[in-house]
């Protein structure tokens, strides 16, 4: 998967690219730390002007978004770019997913884990072509490489 | 003697970043406790990662009031940051168990806190009202200041509160103008305030247009206001500063 950032051009495998386009600082935090090492987190603040240009620029693996403001901007641009939107909806506990152009049964969180599941599932399934995250890890240790950062 | 439970707190991991100074340089750098009230999971996690960043917190958790009880019972935390809508009955139900003179300084937090609650929550005593928007170096910085005594409020809820202070000046000036007012003047005001003309009035209440003027003079004098329209508007202030007044006791009497 190519990213605007040009990670294209490293060596190795990359990570995916979770953009989190949330009201709650507190809650992109907690992604960097559920994802650590598997993904790159970039966090921009919800509601700012022309978000469809900026995920289209950014070509996200995946979106998290915490709004529903953004919810109705956004599904259109994910789906034509086939990138799954994830909908956190701090105030209820539950989260739900736009995929393939429609929503996806709302789910409760249990937990932070459950976001976690949820995201890592979505990007690492098998129908995405990408490396399993440990095979991944592993390569990059046995090549004496720490985990590529995107900026 | 049965020995007491065992609580597990979490040891922040090693920081990613310096630690910071939390209250003035000469002071030794004690760990501050806090105590994550929050029936959420998920800030509960997030609040306690920003925390953990900083070695000077030690963080325990609570996902409703009970378990408020019993950590603050067992830990003896220096900080609780209570959600506002904690199980079962609410973060100010919940803190009014510890009573005004319990060491533990409480900071509330919501996602859209009102005004209203703000000045609740600071008539029972909290040491602050944070929104759940928070940076997480603002949380950090927040809780660190309450430990040294310090009272919270970001900058916007800051300004709400200041406007509606500023709001329930006006309306208990009112209010105690009002109360000046005689009962047959309220009566008369009342009617005012309805549209009715000084003749509709005199009509209703069985005296003459002369004595409604008479009464209205008085009233405009006593409420110190220049005309009819003002008298009826701080009027209305004043029953709504008395209808708050009234709502905010229900509130407490239930807390």
């Amino acid at each position: 998967m190519s990213h605007a950032n040009g990670s294209r051009s490293e060596p190795g495998p990359t990570r995916p690219l979770v953009l989190a386009l949330t009201s709650t600082p507190l809650l992109t935090d907690l992604l960097h730390d559920l994802l650590d090492e598997t993904v790159v987190v970039r966090h921009f603040p919800a509601g700012g002007a022309d978000l469809d240009g900026l995920v289209r620029h950014t070509r996200p693996d995946a979106l998290v978004i915490d709004s529903h403001e953004d919810a109705l901007e956004l599904s259109a641009v994910a789906y034509e770019l086939s990138v799954p939107l994830f909908q956190i909806l701090l105030q209820w506990h539950e989260v739900r997913v736009f995929r393939d152009g429609d929503w996806d049964p709302v789910l409760p969180i249990e937990s932070p884990t459950t976001i976690r599941n949820l995201l890592l599932g979505e990007l690492f399934h098998p129908s995405t072509g990408r490396p399993d995250p440990l095979s991944v890890l592993s390569a990059q240790r046995k090549n004496g490489m720490e985990p590529s950062r995107t900026t | 003697m049965t020995p007491p439970p065992t609580i597990y707190v979490r040891r922040p991991r090693s920081a990613k970043r310096p630690p910071q100074v939390l209250a003035d340089d000469s002071a030794p750098k004690a760990t501050i406790k806090v105590v994550i009230a929050d029936a959420d999971p998920v800030m509960r996690a997030a609040a306690r990662i920003a925390l953990d960043q900083q070695p000077a917190f030690s963080v325990s958790e609570a996902a409703d009031a009970d378990g408020l009880l019993q950590v603050a019972a067992v830990t003896r935390p220096d900080v609780a940051l209570v959600d506002i809508g904690l199980p079962p009955a609410g973060g100010l139900v919940a803190i009014s168990s510890f009573g005004v003179d319990h060491p533990l300084r409480v900071v509330l937090w919501d996602y859209s806190p009102d005004p209203a609650r703000i000045l609740a929550a600071l008539r029972a005593n909290v040491y602050g009202f944070l929104p759940k928007t928070i940076a997480p170096a603002a949380l950090v910085r927040a809780l660190s200041g309450v430990a040294a005594g310090e009272a919270c409020l970001s900058r916007e809820l800051t300004s709400d509160l200041i406007e509606e202070l500023a709001k329930l000046a006006r309306r208990e000036r009112s209010r105690r103008l009002a109360a000046a007012l005689s009962s047959r003047e309220r009566e008369v005001l009342e009617l005012v305030a309805r549209g009715f003309g000084n003749r509709e009035v005199a009509e209703k209440l069985f005296i003459s247009e002369y004595t409604v003027k008479r009464h209205v003079h008085n009233i405009l004098a006593k409420l110190g206001e220049p005309s009819r329209r003002a008298a009826v508007a701080a009027y209305r202030e004043a029953r709504s500063a008395q209808d708050a007044l009234d709502a905010l006791g229900s509130v407490e009497a239930a807390a």
